[in-house]
């Protein structure tokens, strides 16, 4: 029996449509490990507190992500407010992400695309931003879908989409600042061509904007639970003007060297790609990407003052400027594919040594014995590579010498990339992760009525981490979180007889207190991670596990004259 | 600095938002509203705001404004892609120049104002603190109606919609309330001067496109821009004609007895020193606007207010008074485009039609709600303007028949429902204070009081309206007469009728009786009118002005009905087309109906008399006329024929001499004491400027240029209006030269004086909310500086300002027992008894500090011992009662 090409296109289609299946329960597993241990950042328990709320009535804790809280808060209706449940609906669009390479496949390449949907499923700061719920998530995958679903003349999804996007926060705003300025100035230059006037017809327009209008009430509302909660609106734009009165929290350098050392990988062959072009006089297919990777970073500098979120859409950037390249490597054939294999694994080696004398070399005093010789041993490694690459070259052809590199980088960062992915989701790590990624940390245990009860009875705690389970929030501490945000500037006041911060009081457990009013609050300390901490992530090394870097927060009131 | 470029920055984005609403609302107005877009910004930003969040689906919060910010831009869009857009952006480019003109004038208002109030910032004294605690209430409160900050358990129950709208700004900006508070009478200032600036603007270009007189055009075309500068000047900057007289009084130019028979307070004094400039210190200010002297038949005499915009901006309490400036502005403006036609438009109810677009019906309706929800006094007068510029305008174009009659009707009812309903949770939570209608018998106006608070205005209006008696037919003159006469009839019958029987009912009688000063019914009606008919200046004036404007009036609207029956097709379309002059008549009959009807009528308050009344209407009067006779002025100075003399060259020496006597005025010569009148070389100086207007007059009666002389009068008169702003500015400001700096800061001397309460009020502020208890002073407190706590947190106290909650709540009925409770709360030692009254008012924050001590003997060691200290000060604290 004959098959038809219809017929082989289906199948091939079906195949591929595993790989991405593949790609996106990898994503999703990835994402769903132990998230219901996780820990909270002081800014997500204060959203995620604002969902809770939204679950029972209250809109006076609005955050600025309103997607989050109105989804979040009507799963918490459902069913109870959770670690799990609090993580969830990140998880899930974070996931989704992955899939969309495959409507775009006609426009990227279906290899490309597959690269794209697993260097999605598994790039460190999508994978740690989806696990968040302080997180630019919902506009990322807001938009993508909305723009997929533009693509495919989906006028509902794409306007539901759209309004997911539109109440993700104040990245929104940026992106749509951003998406204005290229739009005048390609109109301006003559270059802006609106895809097709079916976009602007009724019939396109009619659904898209009632499925924009509907969704935003709905989630606004939390599905009409917190009908005040249709305030948030505006909240992603109110949190963009504060933004600008915000002091900067976090080291400028920063975002920069997270941004290469997270993204690695696709920057890598990204440039490689890009150089390869240039030196070929080819069009810069991938040159869009890279400015679009820049500009993430230059704008998560300067707005993201307290976290990093911004840099999801640099990582985004990177993929799609890198996807073509790393694909073009997966699919391309050598003559002398037994020689390439094996200069690959010999270069692995030698990767991988200079990889491990690498941490030697930052580590050690840069005038000691030891520097020396690991300086000495990493010269002699990349020396080693060279002479491998062109003596290959030599020997058979630069193309196999060049493709032996290529591959044996790929694999080595591919290594890099998901070590650091999966350490980042290893209990251990956690926290110094998320810390470094989106601010100081909410350390959780669901003991507090025994802590309470313990200081109740005799006068001092024996553990130095109290906090709250989410479902059992008390008015009295859910109004104090409330105030958190003003809690430096409040410290003058007579809030509490006991204040234990940074630099104030250290913590003890054989404090007494009772009779007190207390707040235990530590900050993190910013200045613990540096600049070199990250050429040892570049390196694969994990960032410094610092002990102070979780929070203690609780505030003990419960003493009103009583005894 | 940064609230001023904020604040300014918000106002612009507010009526960028706008602009495409206006012009396809305002479309017969030359200007498309562009000078009042700040205005219907702020009006429908916080309309659509306050519904939102009244029925819960908004927080009283920022990201609900600025959703209700979107929700407008929204809106906008929606107007945007319905207009002919072309059209819409040709304007723009067309018409720069009128949005650089709106912004210049209202910047220029705005930093001026900013800068007067920066030298005199302190929120203390009058009803600052009313004013203040509403905003930080407002800010304050989670949701609408906002917590009475004096009066815990209740909403406000005023007119608050222009707090609301303060409260938005100084949230969505984020300056403190104590600065936004100064901040709120500059803009306010600046988009009044815009708007009246505007309005002008515009009945001066539909002169000039509605004159065949080729001289008058061009002299329109040319100096317009400029001319329309004199509605700003008139409405926000001239005074009554009080400070002239102060300093003619203090010059000892009179005679003591000229005084005495003027018969207003600081002037039956003697002057305290021979001086140029009044020295009499103080709120020497003050007094202009309590020119207006009623007394009761026994010779009592009550206080009656007669403020006037310069007064209220220099006082700067942003009352409703001032707070709806703008938006009146923005009805006269409605009506004005309704007149001209911007209304053209059907809406179809069924069977029903109105003949007017729906956009102008709801803009309408919103305005003039939101105007009674502002200042609710305000809402009947211009409902009535657009009613009768709208009743006009439709017989002007389909002609006069009953029809047009049934049609005013029926917009009066049909408007005035509307603009209830559009804001009616305001009504369902307001208790008025008014009380029905009480006849003035013993209380009128006399002519001296009426003409040193007008006089600047009415001269004005009198030499416009003169210059055009010549042109009254016979049958308009009579038909005036006939209707001014029925108009003082049916006001002088009615008023007296109700004096009649409110005396013959037993409920009434006494009230009445002891109200006015009278021992029987009949010694009241008897005396009144006799007192009347001896003093009868504002009844003769009132008269004359309603006579000639009405007659006018019905020469003008009259017109087209008798020329139609002729079959003149020329004189028909010359007569249909839009004429700015019977807008401005309109505008001056509106202001003369709201000074005769306090003649024979007053509205019942708390305090029984005319005060409130003659303040509203007059305030009312003063907008209407200073806009009409800023016209009027032109029209006197506008040139009718080729040769005819100009008048620059005088002007011009008029002005120099004002200059120069004005800067010896403000200027060490002005504080020197002199000898008699006539023996300093400064007396004559400051008589150059009477003395070239004489020469002047001399000059135009010589010519038997009688319209001008007219103008040159009324220039005279609005001179002796600008001694107010020179005189009482200067002293304000102290001479632009603050003791203790420039600063825009209303707490600036709370914090040296009671630096800890205004710690404790910025604790509060912060709090979650709670009834908080402080000390009410034993006399009630009000206009001291009691309860500056709950003043400046917002937080709802047991009790505030007795005498204000009691006349906003028309008595004492929800007060009850709290002033004696509180006392019990802070000087009883038993617990228990403390504790029931915490209970029962579910206090949440209890303030002890040195106003507590010094009010009551507090024992504050109960509260030491039963409750948490939550803040700790030197001199205050603050305990919580934790459930």
């Amino acid at each position: 029996m004959q098959i038809s090409d219809n017929e082989k296109l289906v199948e091939k289609n079906h195949s591929l449509f595993v790989w991405f299946l593949l790609a996106f329960l990898v994503g999703l597993g990835l994402r769903l490990w132990r998230l219901s241990d996780m820990r909270f950042t002081l800014a997500e328990a204060q959203i995620a507190q604002g969902a809770w709320q939204m679950a029972m009535g209250d809109a006076s804790g609005l955050p600025g992500n309103m997607s989050y809280a109105g989804l979040s808060a009507f799963l918490f209706f459902l069913f109870e407010p959770s670690y799990l449940f609090a993580r969830l609906l990140p998880v899930l669009l974070g996931s989704s992400l992955i899939l969309v390479p495959w409507f775009w496949r006609d426009v990227l390449g279906k290899q490309a695309a597959l690269v794209l949907a697993f260097g999605m499923a598994i790039d460190p700061l999508l994978l740690s931003f989806s696990r968040q719920i302080v997180t630019p998530i919902f506009v990322l995958a807001g938009l993508a879908w909305a723009v997929t679903a533009l693509k495919n003349k989906r006028p509902a999804l794409a306007g539901s989409m759209l309004s997911l996007a539109f109440l993700g926060g104040y990245t929104f705003w940026v992106v749509a600042l951003v998406g204005v300025v290229v739009f005048l100035v390609w109109r301006k230059h003559g270059q802006f061509e609106f895809p097709s006037n079916s976009y602007k017809a009724k019939t396109f327009l009619k659904p898209f904007l009632t499925s924009f209008f509907v969704s935003l009430m709905l989630v606004g509302s939390a599905f009409l639970l917190c009908s005040e909660g249709l305030g948030g609106i505006g909240a992603g734009l109110v949190e963009l003007g504060q933004l600008f009165g915000r002091k900067y929290e976090i080291a400028l350098y920063q975002p920069i060297m997270v941004a290469l050392a997270y993204s690695i990988l696709p920057l890598v062959f990204a440039v490689w790609a890009l150089i390869d072009d240039l030196r070929n006089h080819q069009p810069l297919k991938n040159l869009p990407f890279l400015i679009g990777w820049a500009l993430s970073v230059l704008l998560s500098m300067l707005l993201g003052r307290r976290d990093l979120g911004m840099l999801v859409f640099a990582a985004v950037f990177a993929w799609l400027a890198a996807a073509g390249r790393i694909a073009h490597i997966l699919e391309q054939g050598s003559e002398r594919r037994e020689v390439v294999l094996a200069v690959t694994l010999f270069q692995i080696v030698i990767l991988g040594y200079i990889q491990m004398v690498s941490g030697r070399l930052v580590s050690s005093a840069v005038n000691s014995q030891d520097f020396q010789f690991a300086l000495f041993a990493v010269l002699a490694g990349v020396l080693l590579l060279v002479i491998s690459t062109v003596l290959v070259g030599m020997g058979w052809s630069r193309q196999v010498g060049g493709q032996a590199l290529q591959n044996s980088l790929l694999i080595l960062l591919i290594f890099l990339t998901v070590g650091l992915s999966l350490r980042s989701i290893r209990s251990q790590q956690e926290s110094t992760s998320l810390s470094l990624l989106a601010g100081p940390i909410v350390l959780p245990n669901n003991d507090i009525e025994e802590a309470v009860a313990e200081i109740d009875r005799e006068g001092r705690a024996d553990k130095t981490e109290i906090s709250y389970d989410l479902g059992h929030l008390e008015q009295e501490f859910a109004w104090f979180f409330r105030q958190q945000v003003n809690w430096k500037s409040a410290k003058t006041d007579v809030q509490a007889d006991l204040m234990l911060s940074e630099n104030e009081t250290d913590f003890s457990a054989a404090d007494a207190y009772r009779g007190r009013n207390i707040v235990l609050f530590r900050t993190i300390d910013t200045n613990v991670v540096k600049p070199v901490d990250f050429l040892k992530t570049l390196l694969g090394e994990p960032l410094p596990s610092v002990s102070q870097n979780g929070i203690l927060w609780v505030r003990l009131n419960l003493f009103t004259g009583a005894n | 600095m940064i609230g001023v470029i904020s604040w300014y920055l918000f106002s612009l984005v507010l009526a960028a938002v706008n602009l495409p609403l206006a012009y396809a609302a305002m479309k017969k107005l030359p200007s498309r509203g562009v000078f009042l877009l700040r205005p219907l910004g702020l009006l429908l930003w916080g309309s659509i705001f306050w519904w939102l969040t009244s029925i819960q689906l908004l927080r009283n919060d920022l990201a609900s404004q600025v959703t209700a910010l979107m929700i407008l831009l929204a809106i906008n869009l929606v107007v945007l892609s319905k207009i002919d857009r072309v059209s819409f952006f040709n304007w723009i480019k067309e018409n720069k120049n009128l949005f650089i003109r709106a912004e210049i004038i209202f910047l220029a208002g705005f930093v001026l104002m900013a800068v007067v109030r920066a030298t005199n910032p302190e929120i203390i004294n009058t009803e600052k603190f009313m004013e203040m605690a509403f905003i930080n209430a407002i800010l304050k409160s989670p949701g609408f109606p906002p917590l009475d900050p004096w009066l815990s358990g209740y909403s406000i129950s005023y007119y608050y919609f222009g707090y609301l709208l303060s409260a938005m700004l100084i949230r969505i900006t984020g300056v403190s309330s104590s600065v936004g508070y100064n901040l709120v009478a500059a803009l306010w200032f600046g988009m009044t001067a815009a708007g009246a600036y505007g309005i002008l603007w515009d009945l001066l270009s539909l002169r000039q496109a509605g004159t065949k007189k080729t001289r008058a055009v061009g002299f329109l075309k040319k100096n317009k821009a400029v001319l329309a500068l004199l509605a700003p000047l008139m409405m926000l900057v001239m005074g009554n004609w009080f400070s002239g007289l102060d300093m003619v009084h203090a010059r000892g130019v009179l005679p003591a007895e000229v005084w005495k028979g003027l018969d207003i307070p600081e002037l039956t004094k003697e002057p305290t020193a021979m001086t140029i400039k009044p020295q009499r210190g103080g709120w020497s200010w003050w007094q202009a606007s309590r020119v207006v002297q009623d007394r009761t038949l026994d010779g009592r005499a009550v206080e009656v207010i007669d403020e006037f915009p310069a007064f209220t901006f220099l006082l700067a309490d942003v009352h409703p008074h001032m707070l709806s400036m703008p938006l009146v502005l923005l009805a006269i403006a409605e009506a004005l485009n309704a007149f001209t036609g911007g209304w053209e438009g059907q809406v179809r109810l069924g069977k029903v039609v109105i003949p007017a677009s729906g956009l102008a019906i709801a803009l309408g309706v919103l305005t003039l709600g939101g105007i009674g929800f502002m200042n609710t006094w305000d809402f009947p007068f211009y409902l009535l303007l657009m009613g009768v510029a709208f009743m006009l305008y439709r017989a002007r174009t389909a002609g006069w028949t009953i029809a047009r009659f049934w049609e005013l009707v029926g917009f009066g009812v049909l408007g005035g429902v509307l603009s209830v309903a559009a804001y009616l949770p305001f009504y369902l939570s307001f208790s008025s204070q008014a009380g029905g209608v009480i006849p003035s018998l013993a209380f009128f106006t006399k002519g001296k009081y009426f003409w040193i608070m007008f006089g600047p205005l009415l001269l004005l209006i009198f030499g416009f309206l003169v210059s055009k008696v010549k042109r009254i037919s016979k049958p308009s003159r009579m038909s005036g007469l006939w209707v001014t006469a029925s108009v003082f009839l049916v006001l002088f019958v009615f008023g007296w009728a109700l004096g009649l029987l409110g005396t013959q009912l037993e409920a009434t009688k006494a009230l009445l009786l002891g109200l006015q000063g009278a021992t029987s019914a009949g010694e009241l009606l008897k005396d009144s009118l006799l007192n009347r008919l001896i003093a009868p200046g504002t009844w003769i004036t009132l008269f004359l002005l309603i006579w000639i404007g009405i007659s006018l009036l019905f020469e003008k609207v009259r017109a087209p009905h008798a020329i139609k029956t002729n079959g003149d097709e020329d004189a028909l379309e010359q007569s249909v087309s839009v004429k700015p002059m019977v807008f401005v008549l309109l505008m001056v009959l509106l202001g003369a109906i709201l000074t005769l009807v306090p003649e024979f009528l007053y509205l019942r308050d708390q305090f029984g008399w005319r005060m409130n009344t003659i303040f509203k209407f007059y305030y009312q009067a003063w907008i209407l006329w200073s806009l009409a006779g800023a016209y009027g002025l032109i029209m006197l100075f506008e040139p009718k024929a080729d040769g005819e003399a100009q008048d620059r060259w005088w002007l011009l020496a008029l002005i120099m001499a004002s200059l120069l006597a004005g800067g010896v005025v403000l200027s060490e010569f002005g504080a020197q004491k002199l000898g008699e009148f006539g023996t300093s070389a400064l007396d004559y100086l400051m008589l150059l400027p009477a003395v070239i207007a004489a020469a002047w007059m001399i000059a135009k009666a010589w010519q038997k240029d009688w319209r001008r002389l007219m103008g040159v009068v009324a220039v005279f008169g609005v001179l002796v209006g600008m001694a107010f702003p020179l005189i009482e500015g200067w002293n304000k400001t102290n001479g632009f030269n603050p003791a203790r700096g420039f600063s825009l800061d209303g707490k600036r001397d709370f914090y040296l004086s009671a630096g800890d309460e205004m710690k404790a009020a910025e604790w509060l502020a912060e709090a979650p909310i709670g009834v908080m208890v402080e000390a009410i002073s034993d006399t009630g407190g009000s206009y001291t500086t009691y309860n500056s706590i709950s003043t400046f947190s917002g937080m709802p106290t047991v009790l505030g300002w007795v005498g204000h909650e009691a006349q906003w709540r028309g008595g004492y009925e929800e007060i009850g027992t709290r002033q004696a409770d509180v006392k019990e709360l802070y000087s009883t030692s038993n617990w228990e008894q403390a504790q029931i009254i915490i209970d029962m008012y579910n206090i949440r924050y209890i303030v002890v500090g040195n106003t507590e001590r010094n009010t009551y003997q507090v024992d504050q060691n109960k509260f030491d011992e039963h409750l948490v200290k939550v803040f700790e000060s030197p001199t205050v604290d603050i305990y919580e009662v934790k459930p």
